[in-house]
């Protein structure tokens, strides 16, 4: 074969690579990467059937469902956004609403708490004993949410012959005992204190883990400068902590409305109900708490409810992000 | 960059969901032989050749399978049809009775017990229960209905009791289900009063004319109730020297033990109800015509519930009633009985809750009157004639075989079956006591025990013998099968009967299409919620009942949750089962 | 050490002092509840514990021995948290692995897609729609399989790999022709060991608190699949079952008391295995702090 022969052939191959060539290689590429794929299906199965399935479970809110006829058989609701409508102009709307960005915003508000526990921790100079605190703080949180809540309802109880422990201290005080959990007023404290109760050490391992990462020789400049500790906390542990929080922030944010149910359930009782009725319990109530399930009306809500998450989500981003702040989209 | 997330979410998840979804409807394949079947009723047996029958129902926990169970290993004898139960919990009936109607591959062929009347209305309305008030398929006669040709002793009390019919049929006119027939009734299910007798006398509250109690030596109204409530509370009632231990009045949210209370002041419930009192009481106490007479309320709305609640909470306020009100378990209303502090409480017999041995300090008290109400009411649970015996899927081919089977139920001679199993085998009569007359077979019937083994208790042996047991009521019933002779028993039912005079449901049983208790659902539950969060807050006082202010906000508030739209829907309902004596509501 | 200021040493005081009341505040409840399950019921009962066990007894523990239920519950919660942490490991490993891969076509798309649903979900309803139409409802696979994969754990466990372990170890498997799982089953995993434990910990953890899965999907009534949580919720709050007679009030003193010793069983083992772990969490939060 000639000099020129080959040339020719190499352009022609080249030609065909670029064509028809560049499919092949394509398909090529996935079938390499087939073990790659086999190893990531079984999650993606789960999140397939679990995740998205449900969505597709959606249109339930746009029907009239039942049981018999399925999600196909069943009737499209008239109008379409029938149930949303009926959301919306339901009498206990603006409370739920209320209600669950209340418990939210009481949850932002202790929302530093383990922040500060963290720059605490980080205060304490002997490793072992600071290991040892840390391990403590952490216990509550494997206590589970049921254990929890009945702690709460036995440690708050007061009638006229049963007394629980916080209100005997509250008596050896001087003061009134109180019937917490037949008050609406405290519910989201007790519910926010005790989720924090639980929560305090746990919360805090990011923040401490973030701490240690702090470049040490930022401290060692201070030292130099003859910083106090309270201010070498002010100028380089909080702003070294401040990416993370920003995104713990925005995480918070997002999920504003979505305060899960089990809690609230179990603390629940007719005398808290004014504030512990939030959007999440009224789904279950209405749907598989209840004799007829309003199953199309629970998943109106819960649309609604996501959706509402999703753009608050994406608003708390794009603010951080004109701030400058650390995002996470 | 998030768009093009959103469409590929969307795009996959349509995929995925159209790959893992659904149910589609298959058809079930079953040889069916329409021969085997045996119509004459006057022969036991209804199948030639065994058959199996798969039934769906709810069981108690004490209770094993049901399979075992005498009564129905006696009727499989009998009928040779061998019914496979399906028994699920209580507590989760509605639950798995939806899943098992998406069940294609293995579906019921009849849900026995607790089908509850919205099930009815939906499932009938889609078409897919076989019409009872219908025609046999399989011989093509329309001169009579499947009741009529395979239930004649269905047939026969529907006849007797055209109640029966009227609570069975349902919007459309047709019959889907046979109802649970209780002829005793009246009110098997009373919770009683109980007040401490003693206590009174302890106290001498009979020498102080009407202030405490009436002239049959017990409170007969709110006042006196109230005085004498007062009266335990600061003195000395139980005699050990301690004045400040008794519980003058114990209740619970949680259950019915306020009814007693809201009985006094006109309705037996805080729901939906119909006013059902001919006379009332005006301002000076004068007998005036009940201006409301039948018509249907929405009681939280009416003046006579704000009465009720002042009055709450006034016992609840003044500590008159034990605080634990809102959280109170048994555990709670057991101890304090039995240290002896109770001054009144509720439940069916006293000793449940004092013992055996403080027993006969307590008696029913009668129900009260007040000061705008002077007619004596008690709220009845149960009704005699309930329509959730038994429904039949469309699906299945044996319909007239679990309509000849259902029907043995409903014979008088197999009532006893389904209490207490075979006489002198399960049960034997017991000499010596009074026998207690029954019209409907015009005879006297001895009393009897149950004949039960050695290291087993009652209840339990019952429930090898029959559902019933543990469940209440069975499908059938015409006498009392409380007829044991244990004192303590006796005693309980014999206070019951203090109440028979004067029970009342909220309403008469009514059928609804499943649109209408849908909407009636959904209204109800809401504004309920709404009352029973602000009933507590009166009655605790973190809102003020005397307060005309308040109690306006509360009206309007309950407006707003539209308890007028549901005091009209159900007048409609009502209007239609009483077309020739309608509801006194307004209908637009 | 440095020489202190004054300052800086009121600052220590006041933080020692700070930590001191707050692990009170952690352990009291915690002893508070150990000493009520030793306590003799009528103590109990008649709230005469307030720290320290009152009249020693074992009435509690003895009576729960009576209590099959919560036997079956910590052996169902027992296969769920086993079966379940495995069947995560293996989930989130293989999906983590392989979104490591740069190598890995469509890995945007499907990261994307995995990041999406911790932000969106289709709801109670529809998910309980799924589970029932798959068959799965009352089953321990529905409380095992909707919570197997943790988006957000598959992302710690994706960064742990893509920042810790060099791409040259694989360049070199690579070249000696390893085949992708032989990576993935010798290279990878063995350098994984620290984050599996972790792995290993929020799982366990996870499914041994899950309430709500099994609260939707496990029914009421069925008593052999109920797990620990569920039944110790029937026990801790609901009323007391109707006991009669003089016995009820020896009997509700007791169910008092086993309320305490139930809640005692059923947090020992978690709290005897956690420490063993615990010095991995840091470690493990630290990675999960790097943005995925």
């Amino acid at each position: 074969m000639t000099e020129k022969a080959k040339t020719a052939v190499a352009v022609k191959e080249g030609g065909n690579a670029g064509r028809g060539g560049s499919k092949k290689r394509k398909l090529r590429a996935w079938y390499r990467n087939w073990q790659l794929y086999l190893l990531a299906l079984p999650a993606l199965a789960v999140i397939a059937v679990f995740c998205y399935a449900p969505m597709y479970g959606i249109i339930i809110a746009f029907k009239d469902y039942n049981v018999i006829q399925g999600i196909g058989g069943s009737p499209w609701a008239d109008p379409l956004y029938k149930h949303f409508v009926n959301f919306v102009t339901d009498p206990y709307f603006w409370d739920m609403l209320w209600n669950t960005l209340r418990l939210s915003l009481c949850s932002l508000l202790v929302f530093p708490l383990p922040i500060i526990f963290a720059l605490l921790l980080n205060e304490i100079r002997v490793k072992s004993l600071r290991t040892t605190v840390q391990i403590i703080s952490y216990a509550p949180y494997f206590i589970s949410l049921v254990v929890a809540v009945s702690m709460c309802f036995t440690f708050l109880e007061y009638t006229q012959d049963r007394i629980g422990i916080i209100n005997r201290i509250i008596r050896a005080f001087g003061m009134e005992p109180v019937k917490f959990m037949e008050s609406a007023a405290w519910f989201p404290w007790i519910y926010v204190l005790s989720g924090m109760w639980q929560g305090l050490g746990w919360w805090s391992i990011t923040y401490v883990a973030a701490l240690t990462a702090i470049d040490p020789t930022l401290y060692e400049a201070a030292e130099i400068d003859g910083a106090s500790r309270l201010r070498k906390i002010w100028h380089i542990n909080i702003p070294g902590l401040l990416p993370i929080v920003s995104i713990t922030l925005i995480m918070n944010l997002g999920n504003m409305l979505n305060v899960g149910f089990e809690k609230v359930l179990l603390m629940q009782t007719d005398l808290n109900y004014q504030s512990s009725n939030i959007i999440s319990t009224y789904v279950y109530e209405k749907t598989l708490g209840s004799v007829i399930k309003q199953y199309s009306y629970g998943t109106a809500i819960g649309l609604f409810n996501n959706v509402i998450n999703l753009v608050l989500l994406l608003g708390a981003n794009f603010i951080t992000k004109k701030l400058g702040g650390e995002t996470i989209i | 960059m998030f768009k093009k997330i959103l469409c590929l979410c969307l795009a996959a998840a349509l995929a995925c969901g159209a790959a893992s979804l659904f149910a589609g409807c298959g058809g079930r394949k079953v040889d069916y032989d329409p021969d085997n079947f045996i119509a004459d009723p006057n022969s036991e047996q209804i199948v030639k050749e065994k058959i199996t029958i798969n039934m769906f129902t709810m069981k108690a926990s004490i209770q094993g399978q049901w399979e075992d169970m005498y009564l129905f290993q006696e009727l499989e004898r009998r009928t040779n049809i061998h019914v496979e139960f399906e028994e699920v919990g209580l507590e989760d009936v509605a639950q798995m009775k939806g899943l098992k109607w998406e069940d294609t591959e293995n579906p019921a062929d009849a849900f026995f017990l607790g089908n509850q009347p919205y099930e009815v209305a939906q499932y009938s309305q889609l078409g897919a229960l076989r019409e009872l008030s219908g025609y046999d398929e399989y011989t093509g006669n329309t001169e009579k209905t499947l009741l009529e040709l395979y239930a004649p002793n269905y047939s026969h009390w529907m006849e007797e009791y055209p109640e029966i019919r009227r609570v069975t049929t349902q919007a459309d006119g047709k019959i889907y289900v046979f109802a649970r027939v209780a002829l005793n009734a009246e009110g098997g299910e009373v919770a009683t009063q109980y007040i401490n007798k003693k206590w009174i006398e302890n106290l001498n509250l009979a020498d102080f004319g009407d202030t405490y109690v009436g002239e049959s030596g017990l409170p007969e109204t709110t006042e006196q109730f109230y005085n004498t409530l007062k009266a335990f509370k600061e003195y000395d009632a139980n005699d050990n020297e301690n004045t400040s231990d008794e519980v003058p009045l114990i209740a619970s949210m949680n259950d019915a033990s306020l009814n007693f209370l809201s009985c006094a002041f006109g309705f037996v419930g805080t729901g939906i109800e119909i006013d059902s009192r001919e006379t009332v009481l005006d301002d000076n106490g004068n007998e005036i015509p009940n201006p409301n007479y039948n018509k249907i309320v929405w009681v939280p709305s009416t003046q006579e519930y704000r009465e009720y609640v002042q009055y709450l909470n006034r016992l609840y306020t003044e500590g008159l009633m034990h605080d634990g009100l809102f959280t109170n378990n048994d555990t709670n209303l057991n101890s304090l009985g039995i240290q002896g502090r109770l001054g009144s409480f509720t439940s069916s017999g006293a000793y449940f809750v004092v013992g055996q041995e403080k027993d006969d300090e307590y008696v029913a008290l009668p129900p009260l009157v007040s000061e705008h109400n002077n007619t004596q009411l008690a709220y009845e649970y149960a009704p005699r004639f309930d329509p959730t015996a038994l429904i039949i899927p469309k699906t299945t081919p044996y319909y007239r075989e679990i309509i000849r089977w259902m029907d043995q139920l409903y014979a008088l001679e197999n009532e006893s079956l389904q209490y207490r199993g075979e006489k002198d085998v399960h049960w034997r009569e017991v000499e010596g006591l009074e026998p207690t007359y029954d019209p409907l077979r015009d005879e006297y019937l001895n009393r009897w025990e149950l004949i039960v083994p050695e290291g087993m208790d009652e209840i339990a042996f019952q429930a090898t013998l029959t559902y019933q047991a543990g469940l209440g009521n069975a499908v059938f019933t015409t006498v009392d099968y409380d007829n044991s002779g244990d004192p303590y028993r006796m005693k309980m039912i014999e206070e019951r009967k203090t109440y028979y005079p004067y029970l009342k449901r909220y309403l008469p049983q009514l059928t609804h299409t499943a649109e209408e208790l849908e909407e009636i659902s959904a209204l109800e539950d809401s504004v309920n919620t709404y009352m029973k969060n602000n009933y507590g807050r009166f009655i605790n006082g973190e809102q003020d009942p005397f307060n005309d202010d308040v109690w306006a906000e509360f009206l309007k508030n309950m407006e707003k949750f539209r308890y007028t739209d549901i005091e009209k829907k159900y007048a409609v309902a009502y209007n239609r089962a009483f077309p020739d004596a309608p509801c006194a509501n307004e209908l637009a | 050490m440095k020489r202190q200021s004054k300052g800086d040493f009121i600052f220590q005081i006041a933080v020692y002092v700070i930590v001191a009341l707050l692990c009170v505040m952690f352990l009291y409840p915690l002893i508070y509840i150990l000493s009520l399950s030793l306590s003799s019921p009528e103590a109990v009962y008649y709230g005469q514990v307030t720290f320290l066990i009152k009249d020693f007894s074992l009435e509690a523990y003895k009576a729960i021995a009576g209590k099959m239920e919560i036997f079956t519950g910590l052996w169902n919660t027992a296969k769920m948290v086993v079966i379940g942490t495995v069947l995560s490991l293996i989930f989130t490993f293989g999906l983590a692995y392989a979104l490591t891969r740069k190598d890995l076509k469509g890995r945007r798309v499907i990261t994307a897609l995995c990041v999406f649903t911790m932000f969106f979900s289709g709801g109670l309803i529809p998910l309980y729609v799924v589970v029932q139409g798959i068959g799965l409802y009352n089953s321990l696979w529905a409380t095992i399989l909707p919570m197997s994969v943790s988006v957000w754990n598959v992302i710690v466990v994706r960064t742990f790999i893509s920042s810790s372990i060099p791409s040259d170890l694989e360049e070199a498997a690579k070249i000696d022709g390893a085949c992708d799982f032989r990576i993935y089953i010798s290279v990878i995993i063995p350098l994984c060991k620290p984050v599996i434990a972790i792995m290993i910990l929020f799982y366990a953890v996870g499914y041994w608190n899950s309430y709500f899965y099994p609260l939707v999907f496990i029914s009421p009534s069925n008593t052999d699949a109920k797990t620990l949580q569920l039944v110790l919720r029937d026990i801790l709050l609901s009323d007391g079952s109707g006991a009669i007679g003089e016995d009820a009030l020896q009997y509700k003193m007791r169910a008092e008391a086993v309320k305490y010793s139930s809640i005692v069983i059923s947090t020992l083992p978690i709290l005897i295995v956690y420490p063993f772990l615990a010095r991995h969490l840091e470690k493990g939060m630290m990675i999960g702090s790097v943005k995925g």
